[in-house]
């Protein structure tokens, strides 16, 4: 166990989430814009809310798969178990300081997290460790350069990050997003299972 | 390193195909410019938001190969600089390429011209900037880390930075969209400050790569990019959201009629002669109705026209001579008030502007659609206020114009009875 949590990294991906934490409460994710205040803002946080899924792409990247192949315990259930309990407490803490008015684009970052989250792992379970942070960061990027919907305030319907935290769909998408994660992931890592000859 | 052998392990020269069309397919989605291939070229330079990005994650992953296999910093025969060479190039030629493919789309979809030469330079300029420290960060950082980082940096940089306030930061990032309206050109500052933050980061890259202890690479990567950024921002401090200077008068082209003499820029100069005649017919009206009509209308941004001249501002797309009759109505107008907090009486230009197409002789059809609806329904409508006027005795109409037009300029609140004839 503790070995898996050293081969895991997770003092970096703990330091991950407690930055974005840090982060999203200082004054710079408040920073007052000149012609999009809401734009600018929500930029800052759909960025700063990459660091978690980045350091999880990294500590999980530093597995020895085919040990863990063979392992007697479910490290599946493990990582799961992580990715779980480190991408839900930083949401949900992000989310708790945007109700206490201590990050008014907590929500928005919780949010984006949460959708790179299952991006992450929908992108490992077509590549390796090393190139899934690169979907969530994609996809940052295309709606940032084309996610632009009607007006600001109504961006793509697959842009759903940067709409308002009020807009309830945008939440069940990130929903089904992370959902879809966690079940390509589980899929993927489950028929891995064994000694590659078996 | 060979091009077969390129074409098979690198990225770049993979994604090359897709990245080319993606920018050739951005261009479409933005206005399209009015055959002014300097503006044209501004914006398909727009395409580097997420070129850059592409720059810099195909250079990190080339330098996360050496770092992967251990292979920089070896006892190579080949020098470090013509193996970052190799690795960085495919990917600026393939982003270069991309940008090329933005302008060329933009510049077509706005009729046509010679890309302006300054857009691309800088561009070029940004993305070996980004392909070296993409390339950095792959040495230096696992790829899990160099890869987001490589394409979150340049997003960071080139679409953020136009957000911040002072609005002049943008300049230093040389993505010069908001450039240029037909009577603007790009500006010298924005391209030299962009141009040194640019070097000042290749400068840091190589900095970086150097075997030299980490403290100092530190210490000279922070003070290069300080001096680079200090000496941008001097350069550009105090500039507009454009980066943009008043276009040569001297690229006018001209018409005489009479007294009268006609300017516009050369993209428009096909309703050179038509609006030549708009004006000689409605110039004489003007002045008889005590409506004040220089002999000079100008195209040319109103610091460097001639003292004294109607400034117009031509709409590119063909128009038919009621459009015209406003565009001159229009550069009869004054300026635009310089009011602290928002210019009160700005909104009664436009009854300004109807009685000058009025007397001009735009029929009230004509007058019906263009100033169908007054901006605050509170306004009277503007062809009441206009019809009023027009049968009133001379002397009285010099009043009302004298009243309104000083009204316009106001940025207290003032009575919205004094737009009536009797007031």
């Amino acid at each position: 166990m503790n070995l898996w949590a050293k081969a895991r990294g997770l003092p970096a991906i703990a330091i991950a989430a407690t930055a974005t934490i840090v982060v999203l409460g200082a004054p710079i994710s408040d920073l007052q814009m000149m012609a999009s205040p809401q734009g600018a803002s929500l930029a800052v946080s759909c960025l700063v809310a990459l660091a978690v899924p980045i350091a999880i792409g990294w500590g999980f990247s530093r597995s020895a798969t085919t040990i863990e192949r063979v392992a007697v315990r479910s490290i599946l259930i493990l990582d799961l178990a992580l990715v779980g309990i480190v991408a839900g407490t930083a949401a949900g803490l992000a989310v708790l300081m945007d109700v206490l008015g201590l990050a008014h684009v907590g929500a928005i970052a919780a949010r984006a997290e949460l959708v790179y989250t299952g991006l992450l792992l929908a992108t490992r379970s077509l590549g390796t460790w090393r190139v899934a942070a690169v979907g969530p960061t994609v996809y940052v990027l295309t709606v940032a350069v084309v996610g632009r919907g009607d007006d600001l305030a109504h961006p793509a319907w697959w842009a759903w990050i940067a709409a308002s935290p009020s807009d309830i769909d945008s939440w069940l998408l990130t929903a089904l997003a992370l959902i879809g994660g966690f079940t390509l992931f589980g899929l993927t890592a489950r028929s891995q299972r064994g000694l590659p000859s078996e | 390193m060979r091009w077969a052998q390129a074409i098979r392990t690198m990225p770049a020269l993979w994604l090359a195909v897709p990245v080319v069309l993606a920018a050739a397919w951005y261009a479409t989605l933005l206005p399209s410019q009015d055959g002014y291939s300097v503006a044209a070229t501004a914006q398909g330079t727009a395409t580097l938001a997420f070129i850059g990005s592409f720059c810099a994650i195909a250079a990190s992953w080339e330098g996360s190969r050496l770092r992967r296999a251990s292979l920089w910093r070896g006892p190579w025969v080949r020098r470090s600089a013509t193996i970052v060479f190799w690795c960085v190039a495919p990917a600026v030629i393939v982003g270069l390429i991309a940008v090329l493919a933005g302008v060329a789309v933009s510049l077509a979809r706005s009729g046509g011209g010679v890309p302006d030469g300054r857009f691309l330079i800088v561009a070029a300029l940004g993305l070996v900037a980004f392909g070296a420290i993409g390339f950095t960060l792959g040495v230096s950082l696992p790829f899990e880390i160099a890869g987001p980082l490589a394409i979150v940096g340049p997003l960071f940089w080139l679409t953020f930075t136009p957000a911040i306030d002072p609005v002049w930061l943008r300049h230093l990032t040389g993505m010069f969209r908001d450039c240029c309206l037909p009577s603007e050109d790009l500006a010298t500052a924005p391209i030299v400050a962009s141009s040194v933050v640019d070097v000042g980061l290749l400068i840091a890259a190589v900095i970086a790569l150097t075997g030299a202890a980490r403290r100092r690479r530190i210490a000279g990567v922070i003070a290069i990019t300080s001096v680079a950024g200090a000496l941008g921002v001097n350069l550009v401090a105090g500039m507009g959201f454009a980066p943009t200077a008043p276009r040569s008068p001297a690229q006018l082209a001209c018409a005489e009629s009479g007294e009268l003499t006609v300017c516009i820029w050369p993209e428009h100069r096909a309703i050179l002669g038509q609006l030549v005649e708009v004006i000689d017919a409605a110039r004489p009206r003007w002045l008889a109705a005590g409506i004040v009509s220089p002999a000079m209308f100008t195209e040319a941004a109103p610091s460097v026209a001639p003292r004294g001249a109607a400034i117009l501002s031509v709409p590119g797309e063909p128009v038919e001579n009621g459009d015209l009759v406003a565009v001159v109505a229009r550069s009869l107008l004054p300026a635009f008030p310089d009011c602290p907090s928002g210019a009160t009486g700005w909104m009664t230009a436009e009854y300004v502007e109807a009685w000058f197409e009025h007397v001009a002789g735009m029929p009230d059809a004509e007058l019906a659609r263009l100033h169908s609806q007054p901006f605050d329904p509170a306004f009277p409508p503007v062809l009441d206020i206009v019809h009023s006027v027009g049968m009133s005795p001379p002397a009285a109409q010099q009043a009302w114009l004298s009243r309104v037009l000083r009204i316009t300029q106001a940025c207290d609140p003032w009575p919205i009875d004094d737009l009536n004839i009797g007031s």
